[in-house]
């Protein structure tokens, strides 16, 4: 029960901080404790309850006044449930959490599928509660599509990947991470106060006027909003100021060029959405015209700035996917990652262009027609440095040995799928196509397939490759096969019917559609059960491993990066004595080469 | 080499296949000279993107299977770290293509649709006007010209260009008759204008992709945020409107 005492006195102050915020509200205006601005002080004193409740006091707010800080180091599976610095742990609970949130989101594409099997409403109440539901699912996603590789395979590997002993501010890491769980209450609550059904876009006049669910969403988002601001600014520090001796730019792994990149996007696109919502909030709740064109206000603006973050946002979440995927492909195809330069200079690309695309989203928005050529173009142009990521990878595979694990499966059914979401992204980018497309499910399909079919997939591929580091144990290959197989026919076959339905005149965010469309909603919704079934045997099957699985050698996969180096799981500190690094990390094939110099009392 | 010439093959057949799919592809009724556009630049992509599409399915198949190891590999592969012209060149080509699309179909079908759809001289040439009212949850359509106005059914006259005034009372909504494909948003304290010429009759009970159809998540009733549409011939129209004049002013 010691364990928990971290959490329970986080929510114990959590709960007196909201108390204390709207009470005040309550007592100072009359207005009830659930009122809108009973509602946002409560949260903003309730977040900072939460946060010194569950240890920031100790390691860290103790300083502030002068007092010295107490580290007080938990070990075993305590460490988990409390304000720990170490990286490695800081990643597995990113890690968890995130696969929490996924199921929970999981759950709420169950109940969505359910209500779609066919025509007329059958499972919710009203329509406003699909709608609540839908976005939840929503938010829930992007949550995990932002953060899960980002905060968990990023916090755990990069320190790891370049050589370091921790992150560059530990402290601020462990503040990162424990900004979510605040988030995702506020996001689980908001059914209490009436739900909010603006989507996770929320576009106003819709999200200033629906009910006051749609202020808990707005500061969950930025709360996770100041998590990624934060994640990002220390992967940045920490890429550019602790890699190992050796460890050049042109000797990065290409995961962590492709986190170093993306953080540069959380850091600088992030507080654009922040400034959007808040511009919500404060329309809602002190009335200021932002969005009203009664009060000189314009609903487009909140879309320009929302997609100024929202577009680099999914680059945020599909360039640390290739980053997984290019990472696990060498060591299994035996050879180097082919166009390692070019790959670093198309992710470069990629984070470049993506903050000149966004207005595609609003090809139908009523905004000026001259707008509309310069975003299809740098929309169709991003498809280039794209191309140099496939390159990569098929170069890397051809005349290779090809070493068929879960992960490099897992590997090459992503770049199945992200090659159908991008084909698809090509009928969205085209303006004349779009005009038709845009708001359909033929936009829900295509998002899906790089969303699931490209970041999920990454990210369950790389969480068999490293399963084996992180948690010093083996997953069984043969039930990983399955799952793999299962996950890939039952994700085919939900999402592909969405291209078809989309054509045919499907809008999207709908609780209920014309009978001619329940063909492909039926075929939809019955492999959807069967793909939701797939993640509760990835989830027992990873449990299992994890708890008896065959204790892992330190480099399983015969892989040069230096996280392979040092025992599974490795320990605190990372390495006995820092590597000094030498070589190419995917010198495959070439004889007497090594990536770096580990000491003697580290690895095999 | 012998492995480059299977592949080649492999992408031929695949992509043989694909063009048949592409040039067999069923698509919805298009009912509007606008809708024609949006097809064949829908067509076209299909055309240009299935050699793309199974280049890389090719290679990534042929790897599959050609290049699998029975268990951990006992030596590497030959270490071959780039290689400048196969990247140079798959450069090149995929910023060909790119750029080649902006072009076609995207910039040509653009202009199309200014000049026919968009732009203020479609919008002159258009005889007959149909103001858009969106609200929370409900169309209103009106026919200034004549003076009336009804809720949640559209009523078109065939072959006739039609100027669309959108607009919203409430919430961004959004105005969208499938068989028409082109669809634009209807804002809160702006009007944007589209220009339709409907060119085949039909009813949204007999053809489903005919009916105006919120496209924007717009609350709790977007779902049910649709209005049926009738393209009639131009006497038929003429009957309906004096029907609807009757209606009202016996009201």
């Amino acid at each position: 029960m010691r364990a928990f005492y971290p959490i329970f006195r986080g929510l114990l102050f959590g709960g007196i901080g909201y108390l204390l915020g709207s009470g005040l509200i309550t007592l100072s205006t009359g207005k009830e404790l659930t009122s809108e601005p009973a509602l946002v002080i409560g949260y903003v004193l309730g977040l900072i309850g939460w946060l010194l409740g569950v240890g920031l006091w100790e390691v860290w707010a103790r300083e502030w006044l002068g007092w010295p800080a107490h580290r007080e180091e938990a070990e075993g599976w305590a460490r988990y449930f409390r304000f720990t610095t170490d990286h490695k742990v800081i990643g597995v609970q990113y890690l968890v959490t995130f696969i929490g949130v996924l199921l929970v989101g999981g759950l709420l594409a169950m109940l969505m599928r359910s209500e779609l099997m066919q025509p007329g409403l059958q499972l919710f109440a009203g329509r406003a509660q699909y709608n609540t539901v839908m976005s939840l699912h929503g938010i829930f996603m992007i949550a995990v599509a932002v953060s899960a590789i980002i905060g968990g395979l990023g916090n755990y590997l990069v320190p790891l990947m370049i050589g370091a002993r921790d992150m560059a501010f530990p402290r601020l890491n462990a503040l990162s991470y424990w900004l979510v769980p605040p988030a995702a209450l506020a996001l689980l609550s908001t059914p209490l106060v009436g739900g909010f059904d603006s989507g996770w876009t929320a576009y106003p006049p819709l999200s200033v006027t629906n009910a006051p669910g749609q202020v808990l969403f707005n500061l969950a988002f930025m709360t996770v909003g100041l998590s990624s601001i934060l994640g990002g600014l220390n992967f940045l520090t920490t890429i550019i100021f602790l890699r190992a001796p050796g460890m050049t730019w042109s000797r990065l792994p290409i995961f962590v060029w492709s986190i170093f990149l993306t953080s540069i996007l959380s850091l600088i696109a992030t507080q654009f959405v922040a400034m959007a919502l808040l511009m919500v909030l404060l329309d809602r709740v002190v009335g200021t015209g932002f969005f009203n064109p009664a009060n000189g206000g314009d609903p487009l603006f909140y879309q320009h700035v929302f997609w100024f973050y929202s577009h680099p946002a999914v680059y945020i979440m599909i360039v640390p996917a290739f980053g997984v995927i290019l990472e696990i492909l060498p060591p299994f195809a035996r050879k180097p990652l082919f166009a390692y330069r070019w790959t670093v200079g198309g992710f470069m690309g990629i984070v470049g262009l993506s903050f000149i695309v966004w207005a595609h989203h609003m090809f139908t928005s009523g905004m000026p027609h001259f707008l509309h050529l310069p975003f299809m173009a740098t929309t169709e142009l991003i498809s280039v440095p794209t191309g140099l990521v496939f390159l990569a990878a098929l170069g890397t595979l051809w005349q290779s040995r090809l070493w068929l694990r879960t992960p490099m499966l897992i590997a090459m059914m992503f770049l199945f799928n992200f090659l159908i979401g991008g084909v698809t992204g090509i009928f969205l980018a085209d303006v004349p196509t779009d005009f038709h497309l845009q708001d359909t499910y033929f936009v829900v399909g295509h998002f899906h397939y790089t969303m699931i079919g490209g970041m999920l997939f990454a990210l369950i591929a790389g969480i068999y490759y490293w399963f084996p580091k992180i948690t010093g144990r083996m997953y069984d290959e043969r039930l990983g096969r399955i799952h793999s197989l299962w996950l890939f026919l039952a994700y085919h076959n939900t999402f592909l019917p969405m291209f078809w339905s989309g054509l045919y005149g499907m809008n999207r965010r709908i609780a209920d559609y014309l009978p001619y469309l329940s063909g492909p909603n039926m075929w939809s919704s019955i492999s959807a059960f069967i793909l939701g079934a797939s993640f509760a045997f990835f989830v027992v099957h990873l449990v299992y491993a994890w708890a008896r699985g065959p204790r892992a050698v330190a480099n399983p996969w015969r892989a040069r990066t230096l996280e392979w180096q040092t025992s599974s799981p490795p320990p605190v500190g990372n390495f006995p004595v820092l590597p000094r690094v030498v070589g190419d990390p995917y010198g495959y094939g070439v004889p007497g080469t090594a990536h770096a110099w580990v000491g003697a009392s580290s690895g095999e | 080499m012998k492995d480059a010439l299977s592949v080649l093959l492999l992408w031929l057949i695949l992509t043989v296949l694909g063009e048949i799919l592409a040039l067999r592809l069923p698509l919805p009724p298009a009912m509007a000279e606008q809708a024609r556009v949006v097809d064949e630049a829908f067509r076209y992509l299909w055309i240009l993107g299935t050699p793309v599409f199974t280049f890389v399915l090719s290679i990534l198949l042929y790897s599959l299977l050609r290049f699998r190891t029975a268990g951990d590999p006992p030596e590497d592969g030959p270490p071959v770290f780039t290689h400048t012209p196969v990247a140079t060149t798959w450069l090149v080509i995929t910023a060909l293509l790119a750029l080649s699309l902006v072009i076609y179909p995207g910039r040509q079908g653009l202009q199309v649709l200014l000049e026919t759809s968009f732009l203020p001289g479609a919008a002159e040439k258009a005889a007959l006007i149909v103001q858009v009212q969106a609200e929370q949850w409900a169309w209103t359509f009106s026919y200034p010209q004549y003076g009336i106005q009804v809720k949640d059914r559209l009523v078109l006259p065939v072959g006739r260009p039609v100027r669309f005034e959108i607009t919203s009372k409430d919430v961004i909504h959004s105005f969208w008759i499938p068989a028409f494909r082109i669809k634009v948003d209807a804002v809160p304290g702006r009007t944007i204008t589209l220009v339709f010429t409907p060119d085949r009759l039909g009813r949204t009970e007999e053809e489903p992709t005919l009916r105006v159809q919120c496209a924007e998540l717009c609350g709790a009733g977007h779902t049910i945020m649709v209005a049926s549409v009738e393209v009639v011939l131009p006497e038929q129209f003429e009957q309906w409107i004096n029907q609807q004049r009757a209606k009202q002013t016996t009201k």
